[in-house]
């Protein structure tokens, strides 16, 4: 038998191996440094995605309202993706506010399924950097109008990659026409069915809350009742939670919904962090 | 301890002769397999070790990624994703071969078979997927030995007795395919009532989800005794053939537990006090299999420094590198470790004797709980360091484990050394008369 010189073998073995660990150990400390900021962050923000037609300044009115019953104000951040997924930015988190809200606008606000794909893409590239610049690991989402459409889109498309990192707790959706403008449930359009079929990925731990305005018995004036109706097959025994709100009196147009007073209190009761104790001195002043 | 001539007799038997062979026979498609999985792994998956740590999600353009993505899937599909076929094939012939009946008949006959089968229990009819993928792959090849031995032994008892000729005129093939008719006829009647089984009845035949029960278990328990018992469970499956249930194991796990512990570590910086300190997926896979290479790694290093067979050790050059990362399947199958009696208690035993041992020196405080998600293709050894946050003492512990694991398995490896002799001993008279 000839001179064993299998040893070089196994040395060479060790020699990649060890040249392999050295990045390794970096890249995982990192990792894990990384994993355990987000694990410990406390911020939860809330994203808000306006409806077609609509910029990220539609929601101002709504902000400064709910601001006005809080002493620790919410801070803004503004982000519009344009058509070539460029971000733009305005606003900022504040250090010490745990509960932010970030509104994710798109330059390509028109209607139509065919641009809310591509809005739920573009609303993926605007999170994922969220996700990179800011540690939280849980998270609301808002949306008017369309902008509900945009989220059940991207729910049931992007955001299983993002689960075990941030979970998302609850989604409110105003006026959103799950059947677009058609009055009969019987005549589904091609998104609803698109969404009843891939309801399977919707997140079993989300809250839903749909909610629609009542100008008249049949509408929001835009938007028919039962297509936000709809939404029921979607989410019904599929995700928690699904809650069904009508908003009437003054103010259920639906444009006007974003600065319904009772909306307002509705975002306030179910979306944000239960209220504090500075909600009630505030109240004191205004009697 | 072991009794060689028991040991030989088993290897006699007619079943165990005819698998060897067949795995052997196997190898190059086996290790063509190995070599192509650890490419996916380390650099065409999106949590692979080298696609992420060399930051190559920058570096590479996505169309030359998707390409190596589509040339490593596709050859593991077609290697490991269908080497039941292979194996249903050559175990008929062999095992026809054994009691000198035509083996290429009974070979295409078996092939016939167990593909009916994977159509029977296919769910999706619909869908382009004509096939149930579960019962041709790899990690269930044991399913496929059987059905293979069992149409060999149709034709041994139905089949006329042949004897091969050089050079075959279309005659004589005629008059060998119409000598074939009742075995052959006689298997795709069996094949049909068998299809109407899986069909009828919906049985999954050792589809993934009949041990998702077994899987659910593992993964959730914290129970050392029980992890003790589904590791003799899951490692004895594993040496007959059917590697779901390791398969599963390896990897990040994401269920309750394990995020429970992963949360605790995050939140205090270490994973020494976790809730759950034995979870059956954490022990088994960290320290029992290593990422799934220890035993195999220690017999492949056992071989070399011995070096005692020219064949067997141009085997272990060319499967240290995909068993040091995990890739095994070419060295169990080319070896094979894969149901040899030989290699059966080792292959239990010593993942038994892992996990005691780490359990303990968890117990006692000497190595933290492995908890920290590791990316693919993170070398055996590596896993348990990887898993703890770069825990030097564990880096230690498993090296001494491995070191300790070697020790063990050598007089093994010298029993199947006098085992293989004996074989070709027996096999050279055979010849002789």
């Amino acid at each position: 038998m000839n001179k064993n010189t299998n040893y070089k073998w196994l040395l060479g073995l060790v020699v990649i191996m060890i040249i392999l660990s050295i990045p390794s150990y970096s890249w995982m400390k990192k990792e894990n440094n990384t994993r355990a900021e987000r694990s410990k962050s406390l911020l939860s923000p809330v994203i808000m995605v306006p409806g077609s037609s609509a910029t990220t300044e539609r929601f101002n009115q709504l902000i400064s309202q709910l601001n006005k019953t809080t002493v620790r104000r919410h801070s803004v951040l503004k982000i519009t993706v344009s058509r070539e997924a460029k971000l733009s930015y305005s606003g900022s988190i504040k250090k010490n506010d745990l509960e932010p809200f970030i509104i994710i606008g798109f330059t390509d606000n028109r209607d139509g399924y065919a641009n809310i794909r591509k809005q739920a893409y573009w609303l993926d590239i605007a999170f994922d950097s969220l996700m990179k610049n800011y540690k939280f690991n849980n998270f609301n989402a808002f949306g008017h109008s369309n902008g509900g459409l945009i989220w059940t889109y991207w729910l049931e498309h992007y955001y299983s990659q993002y689960d075990s990192d941030a979970k998302i707790k609850r989604l409110m959706t105003l006026g959103t026409p799950y059947n677009f403008t058609e009055k009969n449930i019987a005549n589904r359009t091609q998104m609803l069915a698109d969404f009843i079929k891939g309801r399977s990925k919707l997140p079993k731990s989300l809250k839903v809350y749909s909610l629609t305005g009542g100008k008249n018995y049949e509408s929001d004036g835009i938007v028919p009742e039962s297509s936000v109706a709809a939404g029921k097959f979607i989410f019904q025994n599929q995700v928690k939670a699904y809650t069904a709100i009508i908003v009437t009196g003054k103010q259920a147009d639906h444009s006007e919904l974003p600065q319904n007073k009772q909306v307002i209190q509705v975002i306030r009761q179910y979306l944000l962090k239960k209220p504090n104790k500075s909600v009630k001195t505030n109240k004191r002043k205004d009697d | 301890m072991i009794d060689i001539a028991t040991i030989v007799k088993i290897r006699e038997c007619s079943f165990f002769k005819a698998a060897q062979r067949t795995l052997v026979m196997l190898m190059p498609i086996a290790m063509a397999g190995s070599y192509f999985k650890l490419l996916h792994n380390l650099v065409f998956a999106p949590d692979g070790l080298i696609y992420n740590i060399f930051g190559l999600d920058q570096v590479i353009s996505d169309q030359f990624w998707y390409t190596g993505s589509f040339i490593s899937a596709g050859m593991v599909e077609v290697t490991f994703g269908i080497f039941g076929l292979y194996a249903c094939y050559f175990m008929a012939q062999y095992t026809a071969r054994i009691y000198h009946k035509d083996s290429s008949m009974a070979g295409i006959t078996a092939v016939l078979f167990i593909l009916f089968c994977a159509y029977a229990s296919s769910t999706n009819r619909n869908t382009q997927q004509l096939f149930s993928e579960n019962l041709l792959q790899i990690n269930a090849v044991f399913i496929a030995l059987v059905i293979g031995y069992g149409v060999g032994l149709i034709y041994r008892f139905l089949g006329k007795d042949y004897q091969p000729v050089k050079d075959e005129s279309t005659r004589t093939i005629q008059s060998r395919v119409w000598q074939a008719a009742l075995p052959a006829c006689v298997c795709l009647i069996l094949s049909i009532i068998l299809g109407i089984f899986i069909y009828d009845l919906k049985i999954k035949l050792l589809n993934s989800t009949s041990f998702n029960e077994l899987i659910n278990r593992v993964q959730i328990t914290n129970n050392l005794w029980e992890v003790m018992l589904l590791t003799v469970v899951i490692t004895f499956l594993n040496w007959l053939g059917i590697g779901f249930p390791v398969h599963a194991l390896s990897g990040t796990i994401n269920n309750a537990h394990s995020a429970e512990n992963l949360t605790y570590a995050l939140q205090h910086g270490n994973s020494w006090q976790v809730p759950y300190q034995f979870l059956g997926s954490s022990l088994i896979n960290n320290y029992a299999m290593m990422g799934g290479s220890s035993v195999t790694l220690a017999i492949i290093v056992i071989l070399m420094l011995r070096h005692e067979n020219k064949e067997i050790v141009s085997l272990t050059k060319i499967s240290l590198l995909p068993a040091a990362f995990n890739s095994t399947l070419g060295f169990t199958v080319g070896l094979p470790i894969m149901l040899n009696p030989v290699f059966l208690l080792p292959s239990i035993l010593i993942p038994l004797f892992n996990l005691l041992i780490a359990a303990s020196a968890i117990s006692l405080r000497l190595i933290p709980v492995s908890v920290y998600p590791i990316l693919k293709g993170t070398p055996g050894l590596l896993v348990p360091f990887f898993g703890t946050n770069g825990n030097w003492g564990t880096l230690i512990f498993t090296i001494l484990l491995f070191l300790s694991d070697i020790g063990l398995l050598w007089p093994i490896i010298k029993l199947s050394e006098r085992v293989s002799k004996k074989l070709s001993e027996a096999t050279q008279e055979n010849v002789n008369e």
